[in-house]
């Protein structure tokens, strides 16, 4: 009994020590928006004087963009001497993890790439610095874009770049089956016509991929065929029958015209090696892979894109990332000033001439359009007219499970529709009530 | 007299008893204990990893004993450690006996069995994904050649946990064999040359000389062996695509947890869901031990 | 007698065929990684896939190599290897002992501890880890990289199960003669263990060698990462090139395989219960 009770005191005092520590950290973060303690050794000697070199670090997950990250950071240090900005990659899983411990413990990168799935999460926690109405210009960049990281009225960060979702298509497979290439008079019909046209089983050719994916896989269409996955009063969109529709027309692709290989399929090879060994026509996706396909041996000189087919109206999903700052960096003015700088039109047009994403401030994307003068790119830049904003709130993780479970179940016909969607909508119903 | 020097050897006894095993101890309470009664303490809160934890008293617990995917997930973990522990030790065992005799080449076959252990996990999960594929793969090719038809490996929610199984047998099969060689080095040769006399036959040798005498070893093995299958996670995550519509019903617990605590950013639900997984590993290891009693010997 | 030459032969054969099918298996996934280093990218896409590399293709390698410092690498993973590989010696050679040889009160209870640690998922210690290594100041290095690893429960466990195979009688005339334990253990039990610290030295080091997820949470540089989780970390969010990252699993796997085959003898040895020979 006795040691019972000593262990359970041992127990009670961890407890206290540990939950003492987070709740100190959290306090200091919020109250003096900055942590005064040094989190790094290499930053210690830079409080002296303002001149002195501070290195800021920058934290992204795309390897792609390390390059055209580097040169932004180049053209800033130009104008900063003392600065100095190291660009680091971690693989997206383990960029969020550590994203998320750095900010529990106010370790965060001074600078880092935000993401819509995980905006709400570190705006709420007050993680991210406020881009005050002086500090850029937002007139300057897509107010949708613009409008997916603002959280009660405050931008949490500088719109980097955008994107839109089109068709990609391989010229070759169209050459032989004698069909013309997909334009913007194609809509729902012509598209299933084409793909069925193009459709080989027997040597293990496809028409039109649908993977499981939402934003490059049946979101677009929903908003083509009038339907929403969020209602304007915040409830799930998956009970409007438009929006259901659509989905169904998205997985009968696979079922119904069998011009498209399975979930499983997908899940196994991926869309993008099997559009790149030429074993799909046509498959929509964004354009963050024009990079990566223009610069591919084997698909370079055989594929295009084009724009989305029109259902009932025309619609593409734009999701974008930003700059971010970390609230509690050591270095508040710098890295201030580091995204100033990359609000600017000078940072956005270094961006896209390194051709990872299409920049995001108003006519610069001429500059990532030009690098791939073979393809018809204009179509991304075109589209944003019509793009919905990629639906989000701040309870997306939690939706976005029971979407994706329950989508996947009826994507490979266990579920059947009238099982799905009414299922879906209450459960999405739930967690968006919580918000 | 006496007595007074035997309590003085029991203090000094305690002593160095506790100050030996003092570094280990108090590294492990820091690096793994505290973190473990942080756990225990978010299990009881709800938490999205960045606010501060609100306290809900057992409501993730009342939540975890009615939740199917749960429950499917301890059984899909169960499921995969009765696969891959019994063969993955029998085959170790079988090896090593082999492995054992005085064969020509003896290290480069320990060596190559040796080899997986070697390997970046990374490496090991794509090398085996290519060669699972269910269209293209080398293995279904091969199959093919005996009439067998396409097997989904790695998406036919019935093969993926054999499939995870096999890959663990063959990874570990090298360390766990190497540890048992270890202990059957360890029999002195007069044992078996005694009862070479007494005339006992090779299974009788084996059931009666070479079992007892690794036990300790094999015990050894069998705990990490199953801590390690009721901990799986890696393959899962480094080999199964998220937008694999099996994962839902093959996923380990662990793999439920990691979702919980780091995709769907519920802190207190995954922290009830990990103390679940600990809670089912204790009973199994305490089963060990207890069992061990009965054909584990020690010297 | 002729019979049971026969026979031997007959059992030996089996045993050798057994063992050969054996390391097919083992070896295949290798052969197939080479294969894939060799081939160019489109080719290791192929449907179905080639068996043989078309054409060879060393420049993966030269692509690989320029893709990761790997000189950083391998002093990164050495370095952690060196400092786990010490910490884990000194620490679990002194309680595995401890536990093994030594009646205390409150033996159990803390050894108990071992096995939770055993028993708990890793996955539950990553932030709270993180967040002493950022308080303490020593993200971003090597030390941050060893912190997790000072004390071994695994090193504790297996050192236990060792000192315990080892006959009472060889210190039986040591208490005689009134020597504490510790002198015991660094004057008769060192040295008798010598070889199970290789043993412990090489599985420290393996485990050290394929940790994955501390290195790439706790670092923030492709410099300050090891061999195995900046390979990781060549699989970008939405691009794998199959044959680069075979070809650099391939360079990273040595300096381990070379250590394991530098001491495999001692290795064996070292697993076994040395003292119940004596």
């Amino acid at each position: 009994m006795k040691r019972l009770l000593s262990l359970m005191l041992v127990v009670l005092m961890i407890m206290a020590l540990v939950v003492g520590c987070s709740n100190d950290a959290d306090q200091k973060g919020e109250a003096t928006g900055k942590v005064d303690t040094k989190q790094d050794e290499s930053k210690e000697d830079t409080k002296e004087e303002a001149k002195d070199p501070v290195e800021l670090t920058f934290s992204i997950w795309d390897n792609n963009q390390k390059e055209g990250m580097e040169a932004v950071a180049a053209a800033f240090t130009e104008q900063n001497p003392h600065v100095t900005v190291k660009v680091e990659v971690t693989p997206w899983n383990e960029y969020w993890t550590k994203l998320e411990a750095s900010a529990v413990g106010n370790s965060m990168p001074d600078i880092f790439w935000m993401h819509t799935n995980e905006f709400f999460k570190y705006a709420t926690n007050k993680k991210l610095m406020p881009i005050e109405d002086d500090m850029i210009d937002q007139s300057k960049f897509s107010q949708g874009l613009v409008d997916l990281f603002t959280y009660e009225g405050t931008l949490y960060g500088v719109p980097k770049d955008f994107d839109t979702i089109a068709i990609f298509y391989n010229k070759e497979l169209f050459d032989a089956a004698g069909e013309a290439y997909p334009d913007d008079t194609w809509d729902w019909d012509k598209l299933v016509e084409v793909a069925q046209a193009l459709t080989d089983v027997e040597n293990g050719i496809y028409g039109l991929g649908a993977p499981y994916q939402s934003q490059n896989g049946f979101y677009p269409f929903i908003y083509q065929n009038g339907g929403t996955v969020i209602t304007e009063d915040g409830k799930s969109g998956y009970a409007l029958p438009e929006t259901q529709e659509a989905v169904q027309f998205y997985f009968d692709m696979i079922h119904k015209y069998k011009v498209s290989p399975t979930l499983e399929y997908f899940a196994e090879n991926g869309t993008n090696d099997t559009f790149t060994s030429g074993k799909l026509a046509m498959f929509i996706t964004g354009s963050w892979k024009m990079k990566s396909f223009s610069q591919n041996e084997i698909i370079a000189d055989k594929f295009d894109v084009a724009v989305l087919a029109k259902g009932k109206e025309r619609a593409s999903i734009s999701n974008g990332l930003t700059f971010s700052g970390a609230n509690d960096t050591e270095h508040p003015e710098e890295v201030r000033a580091f995204l100033e700088f990359a609000a600017t039109e000078e940072a956005h047009i270094i961006q896209g001439k390194s051709g990872a994403a299409i920049p995001a401030y108003e006519n610069t994307q001429s500059y990532w359009v030009e690098l791939f003068p073979d393809y018809n790119v204009n179509v991304f830049v075109e589209m944003l007219d019509y793009s919905v904003p990629f639906p989000t709130t701040p309870s997306k993780p939690k939706w976005g499970e029971v979407e994706s479970s329950t989508l996947k179940a009826f994507g490979t016909g266990e579920l059947a529709a009238e099982d799905a969607f009414p299922y879906l909508a209450e459960e999405m119903d739930k967690i968006l009530e919580k918000e | 007299m006496r007595v007074k020097s035997v309590n003085k050897q029991k203090a000094s006894n305690y002593f160095w008893g506790y100050v030996m095993s003092a570094p280990s101890i108090i590294g492990l309470m820091i690096l793994n204990i505290i973190p473990f009664f942080y756990t225990i303490y978010l299990s009881f809160t709800e938490s999205d990893g960045l606010s501060a934890p609100t306290f809900v008293g057992v409501e993730n617990f009342t939540r975890l004993a009615s939740d199917s995917e749960v429950w499917l997930s301890v059984m899909n973990t169960l499921y995969y450690t009765v696969l891959s522990v019994p063969l993955g030790v029998f085959l170790s065992l079988l090896f090593a006996v082999f492995l054992n005799n005085k064969i020509k080449g003896v290290s480069i076959y320990r060596t190559i069995y040796f080899l997986p252990m070697v390997v970046a996990p990374a490496a090991i999960a794509m090398v085996w994904k290519w060669i699972l594929n269910s269209q293209y793969g080398i293995l279904n090719f091969l199959l093919s050649k005996l009439g067998i038809d396409n097997i989904g490996w790695l998406i036919n929610s019935k093969m993926i946990i054999p499939s995870l199984a096999m890959v663990t047998i063959w990874s570990t099969l090298g360390y766990n064999l190497i540890l048992i060689l270890a202990g059957l080095k360890n029999i002195p040769e007069t044992y078996y040359e005694a009862a070479d006399i007494d005339g006992a036959n090779g299974v009788r040798k084996f059931f009666h000389i070479t079992i007892p005498l690794v036990s300790p070893m094999l015990f050894f093995v069998l705990i990490t062996s199953l801590m390690a299958a009721l901990k799986q996670f890696d393959y899962y995550y480094i080999m199964l695509d998220p937008s694999n519509p099996a994962i839902d019903k093959t996923q380990t617990i662990l793999y439920l947890f990691y979702e919980y605590a780091f995709t769907i950013n519920e802190k207190g639900y995954a922290s009830a869901i990990v103390l679940l997984a600990f809670v089912i590993i204790m009973v199994f290891t305490a089963l060990q031990f207890w069992m061990q009693k009965k054909w584990v010997h020690y010297e | 007698m002729a019979r049971l030459n026969q026979k031997e032969k007959i059992n030996k054969l089996i045993i050798h065929t057994i063992i050969i099918i054996g390391g097919l298996t083992m070896l295949f996934p290798f052969a197939w990684m080479i294969i894939t280093a060799l081939k160019s990218y489109g080719e290791s896409i192929m449907i179905p896939p080639t068996l043989f590399p078309q054409e060879i293709r060393l420049d993966n390698f030269q692509k690989a190599w320029n893709a990761l410092p790997f000189i950083d690498l391998y002093t990164n993973t050495l370095l952690l290897i060196f400092w786990r590989v010490f910490f884990a010696l000194v620490t679990s050679s002194m309680a595995g002992y401890a536990f093994g040889r030594i009646e205390f009160p409150g033996r159990n209870v803390l050894f108990s501890i071992v096995l939770i640690q055993m028993m708990l998922p890793p996955q539950i210690f990553i932030v709270p880890q993180y967040l002493m290594v950022a308080k303490l100041g020593w993200l971003n290095s090597i030390t941050a990289l060893v912190f997790p690893g000072l004390v071994s429960a695994f090193g504790t466990f297996l050192m236990r199960q060792f000192y315990k195979g080892i006959p009472k009688d060889i210190e039986e005339a040591a208490i005689l003669d009134g020597c504490n334990h510790f002198t015991i253990f660094r004057k008769i039990m060192l040295p008798l263990s010598k070889n199970n610290l290789v043993a412990l030295a090489i599985f420290t080091a393996l485990f050290a060698y394929k940790e994955l997820m501390w290195p790439l949470i706790a670092n923030m540089s492709l410099e300050k990462m090891t061999l195995s989780s900046a390979i990781a970390s060549l699989k970008g969010q939405y691009d794998t090139e199959f044959p680069v990252v075979m070809s650099a699993s391939f360079i990273a796997m040595w300096p381990m395989l070379l250590l394991y085959i530098v001491f495999q003898k001692h290795f064996i040895q070292g697993i076994a219960f040395t003292g119940s020979k004596g």
